[in-house]
C-alpha cells in the first residue's frame, strides 16, 4: 500500500508538492515563532541570572523601598549586625553577604588611551566571598594598602561604550584594557553636587575585575576598606548596610527562606519572584506567536483539504477500480491517509529546514541590533531536537487530520458509479 | 457453485422505479465458461455487478459455494471480491502511472496472503504473452496488450470466478478473437469459472453455456 501511495504522489508531483509547501510554511512558522519566544525567554532569564543567581535572595530594608539610590534615607536603615546574625540562623541559609555603602558622593578620575575621564561615583563594599568568582586573582581583594582593589559593574562598562563613548566620540573600552587600570578616587568630591570644592584627598585604586552582581551605580571595594574610608572621611556618618545577599542551599529553598526573612520586616527580592512576572509575559508572547502559527497552519489545513478533495474527485475512477479489485473502505481510507502522511512528513521536513534557515537569518539580524544595547545574548533562538520532533509530528498529524474528511469521502465512493457501471 | 435466487435490482428515478434485474434465478457450476448475452441496457452489467459483489441486490439472495453474500458488510464483500473474483472490463481500467507488472500486482496490494506474488505475476506475464513488457508503462501498449495485462491482473489472486464485461468491446475483430482464444486457454489451464457478458453472438458461441438477458429477465438457459 505504501508503494502504491508513493506512486500516486509521484504521479501528482506538482499538487503534492504544493500541499507539502503549505505544511512547510506552517511548520517553518512554528519553528521560528516557538524557537524565538523560547530563545528570548532563555536569553532574558540567563541575563537576569547573571545578576542574581537562582539560589540568592537580595534583602533590603522594608521602609526604604529598596532603591539602590536610597542612601539619602540611610538614617532609617534597619539592617543591623543583629539582623544579619538572625538571617544566618534561618534553615537553608548558607551565606549572608552584606553590602555597605560609602556615606557621601565621590569622584573617580581615570587616564585611559591618552584621555583623562572624571565622573561622579557611588562607592560600595562587599566581602570577598560575594565576588571572588568574578576575580581572576581572588587574593587581590585582601589587599589593605593603596592602590585599593576595585571591581566595576559590567553594565556600567556597557553603558559607557553604548552611550557616552558613542555620543562624546570617546574611545570604547574593554575589560582587558581596564583590568589593572589605576583610577584616582576623590572622596566627598562631586562634579555635580555641592559637597566639597577641592580635590585634596586622593586615594589610588586598581581595577581587579568586572561583575554582573555588584551594584551598577558605582564601583565596589572590599567592605573592610570601605568601612575604613567612611570612618576616615565621614566620621560623623555610620557605614550603612544597604542590602544583603543571602545564599540558600539550593534554589528550591529560596521562597521559604525569603518568607522567614520577610517576617523580620525586611523586603526580599529574588529571581524566581521576578521570573513569575517575566514568565507570564513570555507565556503571553508565546501564545500570541503560537496563535499566528495556528492561523498559518489552519490555512495549510484548509489547503490540504481542498487539494485532497480535488485529487479524489479526479481519482474517482481509480478509487472505483481499487474497490472493484478488492480494496475495502478502510483500505481506501488508509491509502489516502498514507499519502497525506507522506505529504505531511515531506512538508514538515521542508518546513523545519526553512525554519532553521529563517532562524539563522533572523538571529543574525537580531543579535546585530542587540549589539547596540546592554542586553547580551549569543542567540535569540532556542531550537531543541524536541521542538523539531514536535513540529515534525504536528505537521504530519495536521496533514493526516486534514485529509481525514477527503479520505472518508474517497472510501464512500461507489465502485459501480465510479466505473460507470450503472 | 454460484446460485442466484429471485434476484432483483431496482433503481428509483423520482417516483418511478425501474427493475434493471428482475427476479433472476440462475446457477453457474464450478469451472463453467458461461456467456451472458444481451443488448445494451438489458441488465447484463448490473447482473455482473451483483455476481461480482460490486453491488447488492434489492431483493433475493446470491450464494457462492453455499455462502449468502447478498447482505455482507463492506469488509467481507471486499475480501470476497479480492480473493474470489477477477474482473476484466471493456475499458481495461489500467493505472497509467504503473508498469505492466505493478498493474498486474494491483489486487495484491489489498491483501497480504501470497508471498510469491511477484514470481506469479511474472508467470502470468508469460502466459498472456507479454514477455519483455514487464517494466513498460501501460500507456506504451496496444489495446490488445492492455487487455492482456487486465486479464493477468484478474488472475493474480487465483480467483474462483472471472467476470469479463464486454472484454473485446474496445478491440478490433482480430484482436478480439485472439483475446477470446486466450480466455478459453486460461479457462482450460486454470479451471476457473468464466462469466462473459457480451452483445456479440459470435463471441458468445465460444462459451459452453449461453444465457440471454432482456429487460432484466433471463429468457433462455
Amino acid at each position: 500500500m505504501l508503494k502504491l501511495a508513493i506512486k500516486n504522489i509521484k504521479e501528482r508531483k506538482f499538487r503534492s508538492l504544493l500541499a507539502s509547501f503549505t505544511i512547510a510554511i506552517g511548520t517553518a512558522s512554528l519553528i521560528v515563532f516557538l524557537g524565538l519566544s523560547d530563545g528570548i525567554k532563555q536569553a532574558t532569564f540567563s541575563e537576569l541570572e547573571k545578576q542574581s543567581p537562582l539560589n540568592q535572595i537580595t534583602v533590603r530594608p522594608n521602609n526604604e523601598k529598596a532603591s539602590p539610590l536610597s542612601f539619602i534615607g540611610s538614617s532609617k536603615n534597619k539592617i543591623t549586625d543583629e539582623t544579619i546574625a538572625q538571617i544566618a540562623k534561618i534553615d537553608g541559609v548558607t551565606k549572608v553577604y552584606p553590602e555597605i555603602q560609602y556615606s557621601n558622593f565621590s569622584s573617580l578620575e581615570i587616564e585611559l588611551l591618552g584621555e583623562s575621564l572624571v565622573t561622579d561615583t557611588m562607592l560600595f563594599g562587599v566581602p570577598k566571598g560575594f565576588i571572588e568568582n568574578d576575580l581572576e586573582n581572588p587574593e587581590d581583594w585582601d589587599k589593605t594598602s593603596e592602590p585599593y582593589p576595585v571591581i566595576v559593574p559590567r553594565k556600567l562598562l556597557d553603558l559607557y561604550n553604548l552611550t557616552v563613548a558613542t555620543s562624546q566620540d570617546l574611545p570604547k573600552l574593554s575589560e582587558e584594557i581596564l583590568i589593572g587600570a589605576r583610577p584616582t578616587l576623590y572622596p566627598n568630591y562631586s562634579t555635580f553636587f555641592p559637597v566639597k570644592d577641592n580635590q585634596d584627598e586622593k586615594i589610588e585604586l586598581e581595577v581587579v575585575g568586572f561583575s554582573d552582581k555588584v551594584n551598577f551605580i558605582g564601583v565596589t571595594l572590599p567592605d573592610n576598606i570601605l568601612k575604613e574610608l567612611n570612618q576616615k572621611f565621614n566620621p560623623e556618618k555610620p557605614t550603612n548596610y544597604i542590602e544583603l545577599f543571602v545564599e540558600t542551599k539550593d534554589a528550591t529553598l529560596v521562597p521559604q527562606v525569603a518568607a522567614a526573612i520577610e517576617k523580620l520586616d525586611l523586603s526580599t527580592f529574588y529571581l524566581q519572584k521576578n521570573l513569575k512576572d517575566v514568565e507570564a509575559k513570555f507565556t503571553y508572547l508565546k501564545i500570541t506567536l503560537g496563535f499566528i502559527s495556528f492561523v498559518i497552519l489552519l490555512t495549510a489545513a484548509i489547503s490540504i483539504i481542498s487539494t485532497f478533495l480535488a485529487t479524489i474527485s479526479e481519482r474517482t475512477k481509480e478509487i472505483g477500480l481499487f474497490r472493484a479489485l478488492g480494496a475495502s473502505k478502510s483500505h481506501i481510507k488508509k491509502l489516502i491517509l498514507i499519502e497525506a502522511g507522506i505529504v505531511g512528513i515531506v512538508g514538515s521536513c521542508m518546513g523545519i529546514v526553512l525554519g532553521l534557515i529563517g532562524s539563522v537569518i533572523i538571529d543574525q539580524v537580531g543579535i546585530g541590533q542587540l549589539a547596540q544595547t546592554t542586553f547580551t545574548a549569543d542567540t535569540l533562538f532556542k531550537i531543541t531536537p524536541a521542538l523539531i520532533l514536535q513540529t515534525l509530528i504536528f505537521g504530519t498529524l495536521l496533514a493526516l487530520i486534514s485529509a481525514y474528511i477527503p479520505a472518508r469521502k474517497a472510501a464512500n465512493i461507489s465502485p459501480v458509479k465510479a466505473l460507470n457501471r450503472l | 457453485m454460484i446460485q442466484l435466487k429471485n434476484i432483483s435490482k431496482i433503481f428509483s428515478s423520482g417516483k418511478s422505479k425501474i427493475a434493471v434485474v428482475d427476479d433472476v434465478n440462475l446457477e453457474i457450476k464450478e469451472g463453467e465458461f458461461m456467456a451472458l448475452v444481451g443488448r445494451s441496457g438489458s441488465g447484463k452489467t448490473t447482473l455482473l455487478n451483483l455476481l461480482g459483489g460490486l453491488d447488492s441486490p434489492t431483493k433475493g439472495d446470491i450464494f457462492i459455494n453455499g455462502k449468502n453474500i447478498s447482505h455482507s458488510k463492506d469488509k467481507e464483500l471486499s475480501e470476497y471480491r479480492n480473493k474470489n473474483i477477477g474482473f476484466i472490463f471493456q475499458e481495461f481500467h489500467l493505472q497509467p502511472f504503473l508498469t505492466v507488472k505493478d498493474n498486474i500486482l494491483l489486487p495484491t496490494f489489498f491483501n497480504s496472503d501470497d508471498k510469491n506474488r511477484v514470481e506469479y505475476a511474472k508467470e502470468l506475464i508469460k502466459e498472456v504473452e507479454l514477455e519483455g513488457k514487464t517494466n513498460s508503462l501501460v500507456n506504451e501498449l496496444s489495446g490488445g496488450q492492455k487487455q492482456r495485462v487486465a486479464i493477468a491482473r484478474a488472475l493474480i489472486n487465483k480467483p474462483k470466478i472471472i467476470i469479463a464485461d464486454e472484454p473485446t468491446g474496445n478491440l478490433d475483430e482480430k484482436t478480439g478473437e485472439t483475446i477470446i482464444k486466450l480466455l478459453k486457454k486460461l479457462h482450460k489451464e486454470h479451471k476457473i469459472t468464466f462469466v462473459i457478458a457480451t452483445h456479440d453472438e459470435k463471441i458468445a458461441s465460444a462459451a459452453e453455456k449461453i444465457i440471454h438477458i432482456e429487460n432484466g429477465k433471463i429468457h433462455h438457459k
